[in-house]
């Protein structure tokens, strides 16, 4: 009778190991609930490591990484983040019927803050569906 | 007596056979634990906070207009169909190269609606695109 060699199952199973340690990101925040608007030109981004998430809300509450931000401490925070990591990506996750207000409001302060690269986060559109 | 014969033994081993077991079970873990990228998005560059306004020539700009209720004009011409906006900036774009579409929303207008525009925009290939508010009194 055939029988499974027991001693390289244990290297099969560390070479998944390695292959989910590297991909694995673990979160570090779970972002307040939002609807995202759905746009055909999504794409997706690529670099993990540079990423601060910003969330707005339905009501307007604002959300960096893990901390609920009042708007007027938005650039305070994007420049702490920013002189961590002068690479930092924003992602602007929005509720999609919120007003276009508010979301300029916090570009301003982005710009202020120096964090210039920013992507509003959207689902893929299919086109008829 | 009893000190040398403990000298006299094997060797401690690591049993082999269950190393597999114990390498299965992290990757269990990992398994679980993955949360596969879901980040995706509109890449767009703000531009610099800065005083010296760049000039732009007014030949070279597009605007289009989102009101409150978001309707959406380019120059001066409402458009019900999104999408045929991406054939409008297509035109423009084929005209001039150097063309800047500038996204203007009122702050009342829906935050959808000016996604929507701009994924029109970046479908027509614009790569020059600038959001602006419409200034509501003061």
């Amino acid at each position: 009778m055939p029988d499974i060699p027991m001693a390289s199952t244990a290297d099969i199973a560390f070479l998944l190991i390695l292959f989910f340690m590297v991909t694995t990101v673990i979160r570090t925040a779970t972002g307040l609930k939002v609807t995202r608007p759905l746009a055909e030109s999504t794409e997706r981004i690529k670099m993990r490591r540079n990423l601060v998430h910003l969330w707005i809300d339905g009501s307007g509450r604002i959300q960096i990484d893990d901390n609920l931000v009042p708007l007027n401490y938005v650039a305070e925070r994007m420049t702490q983040k920013r002189l961590d990591n002068p690479d930092i990506v924003t992602i602007l996750d929005v509720e999609k019927d919120l007003n276009y207000g508010l979301v300029d409001e916090v570009m301003e302060e982005l710009k202020e803050a120096g964090a210039y690269k920013i992507t509003f986060a959207t689902d893929f559109l299919r086109e008829g569906g | 007596m009893r000190l040398r014969e403990k000298e006299n033994r094997k060797p401690p081993s690591i049993p082999t056979a269950s190393m597999g077991d114990v390498a299965f079970l992290i990757i269990i873990f990992f398994i679980t634990s993955t949360v596969f990228s879901k980040d995706r998005g509109l890449k767009l560059i703000l531009p610099e906070k800065s005083t010296v306004v760049a000039k732009i020539k007014k030949e070279n700009i597009l605007t289009i207009k989102i009101n409150a209720i978001g309707e959406v004009m380019v120059d001066k011409e409402i458009f019900t169909d999104l999408k045929m906006i991406r054939s409008r900036v297509e035109d423009g774009l084929a005209n001039n190269d150097s063309l800047v579409i500038s996204i203007k929303t009122h702050p009342e207008a829906r935050y959808e609606r000016m996604i929507q525009v701009l994924d029109q925009v970046r479908l027509a290939g614009a790569k020059r695109i600038s959001l602006v508010p419409i200034k509501t009194g003061g």
